[in-house]
């Protein structure tokens, strides 16, 4: 943003921004002068009223009963299949001041990367003991606060033995990630990479899809500035059930069911 | 639809603003019980407002499975977001219609993004809601003046507000649109919004 707005400037705008029709540069600075201004902020109400008034004007057109009654009752599954889950959904974005993994979550993910393929080969026995050696040498080496706590939970979400690992991939290989499914513990840990910032006022959200075809939202995230992102979440979903896991780009806060374009997917194998 | 309210029914000039609050004052108590889980709430508050979330959604996307996703949508996003509900902002049901053309504003965004789907083109059709304020359509107080302030207003400054709150257009592509420049259609968005502002002062002053 250049200059800041005048009180002037600002008001002549706040019709347009009341319909959200100002560009970004725009908005930003009437943003900063509401910060100061009391009695835009007044106009600005005044205005979003009438904005939202014009919705009134539209003719009435009630949806089909039949179509109506099943969008009801979808929504109250929905709420009842909240209810059911215990830690719905927990989203982790990198803070902003940091802007790495810690330096223990970026060891463990990239020791857990080698765990996975190496799971491929060898037996149960041995990938505990390669655990257990990880774990250990963790604890060894950590000069960091992080719990001894933490740290296990994550470890085990990454390398204990019923962990599934979930490639997801796009078109261009730039953007990835990889998920690993704790099925014990019904925990979900996706580390991404290479994923671009989105638009304002948009995110990226992370969805489970069983093979019924039903989404799951297992939460929202921004990448940090270098492009990496991790997500946890806890859901319940029986080991066949998993069909496809995919991220996609949704207005900020998120959307019951994805609306946005596929940044990345992939499938258990 | 069980208990289809006043919101979205015919309704006789003079007892809409009393009307009004009790309805306000009756979904405030369903938002309370949302708060709380309470999914029969949820129920009713859908009841009482879905026709007009559908109706506002598909006046906007024109597509009525499109419509049904973003009613779905709105009322998972007020089950979901209830105690974030500021009264301070306006009613419930602003509230609602204002996550509602959000989400379907969002949905005409992507697909304008998508080159095989809609171009800015496709705003050049939008209809009028009828300004007509002795429709039988009219639903509310609100809803017979705004369309007697659309209908005063000079086509193009009504054209503008149209294409800006049906069609989620910016002033830049209003512009682009209609061929005119910017400072000409910042102008008549401003009168436009000046003028129904002004014509809803004069409603709220008339409410108790």
């Amino acid at each position: 943003m250049s200059q800041p707005w005048t009180h002037d400037q600002t008001m002549s705008e706040l019709g347009a921004y009341a319909l959200d029709a100002v560009s970004p540069d725009e908005r930003a600075a009437i943003d900063a002068h509401l910060k100061t201004c009391d009695s835009c902020r007044a106009e600005l109400k005044a205005m979003s009223d009438a904005a939202t008034a014009l919705a009134s004007t539209v003719p009435l057109h009630p949806m089909e009963k039949d179509r109506s009654v099943a969008v009801k009752q979808r929504l109250l599954d929905r709420a009842r299949a909240e209810k059911r889950v215990v830690t719905p959904i927990q989203s982790v974005t990198i803070p902003a001041r940091t802007r790495r993994l810690p330096w223990w979550l970026a060891a463990a993910a990239s020791v857990a990367f080698a765990v996975a393929a190496y799971k491929a080969i060898q037996t149960g026995r041995e990938r505990d003991a390669l655990r257990t050696e990880l774990v250990t040498e963790s604890i060894r080496s950590s000069a960091l606060k992080d719990s001894l706590a933490e740290r296990e939970r994550t470890l085990l979400a990454m390398a204990g033995a019923d962990v599934k690992v979930v490639e997801l991939v796009a078109n261009n290989r730039r953007p990835n990630a990889r998920m690993f499914w704790a099925q014990s513990t019904n925990t979900w840990t996706m580390f991404a990479h290479n994923i671009p910032v989105p638009p304002q006022g948009r995110t990226y959200q992370l969805w489970l899809i069983t093979r019924e075809g039903t989404r799951i939202s297992a939460g929202t995230f921004m990448p940090d500035q270098s492009g990496s992102a991790v997500v946890s979440a806890q859901y319940p979903l029986a080991s066949d059930a998993l069909q496809m896991i995919a991220v996609t780009e949704e207005p900020a806060g998120g959307v019951p069911q994805p609306t946005g374009e596929v940044l990345i997917a992939g499938q258990p194998r | 639809m069980n208990g289809q309210t006043g919101a979205a029914r015919s309704s006789r000039p003079g007892q809409d603003a009393s009307e009004d609050v009790q309805r306000n004052v009756a979904d405030l108590a369903l938002l309370d019980r949302m708060r709380g889980g309470d999914e029969g709430a949820l129920a009713t508050f859908y009841d009482r407002w879905s026709d007009r979330v559908y109706s506002l959604a598909l006046h906007l996307l024109r597509e009525a499975r499109d419509a049904e996703d973003i009613v779905e949508e709105t009322f998972w996003q007020v089950w979901r977001n209830s105690a974030r509900y500021d009264a301070a902002r306006g009613s419930v049901g602003t509230w609602l219609l204002t996550i509602c053309r959000s989400r379907a504003l969002d949905r005409i965004r992507a697909r304008r993004r998508r080159p095989e789907d809609a171009t800015l083109d496709d705003a050049a059709s939008v209809e009028s809601p009828a300004p007509d304020p002795g429709s039988e359509m009219v639903t509310s107080e609100t809803g017979r003046i705004v369309r007697q302030a659309l209908a005063e207003l000079p086509d193009e400054q009504r054209q503008a507000l149209e294409l800006a709150y049906f069609r989620g257009l910016s002033q830049s592509e209003i512009a682009e649109k209609t061929g005119q420049p910017l400072g000409t259609v910042k102008t008549r968005v401003r009168l436009a919004m000046v003028k129904l502002r002004e014509k809803l002062g004069v409603l709220q002053e008339a409410r108790p």
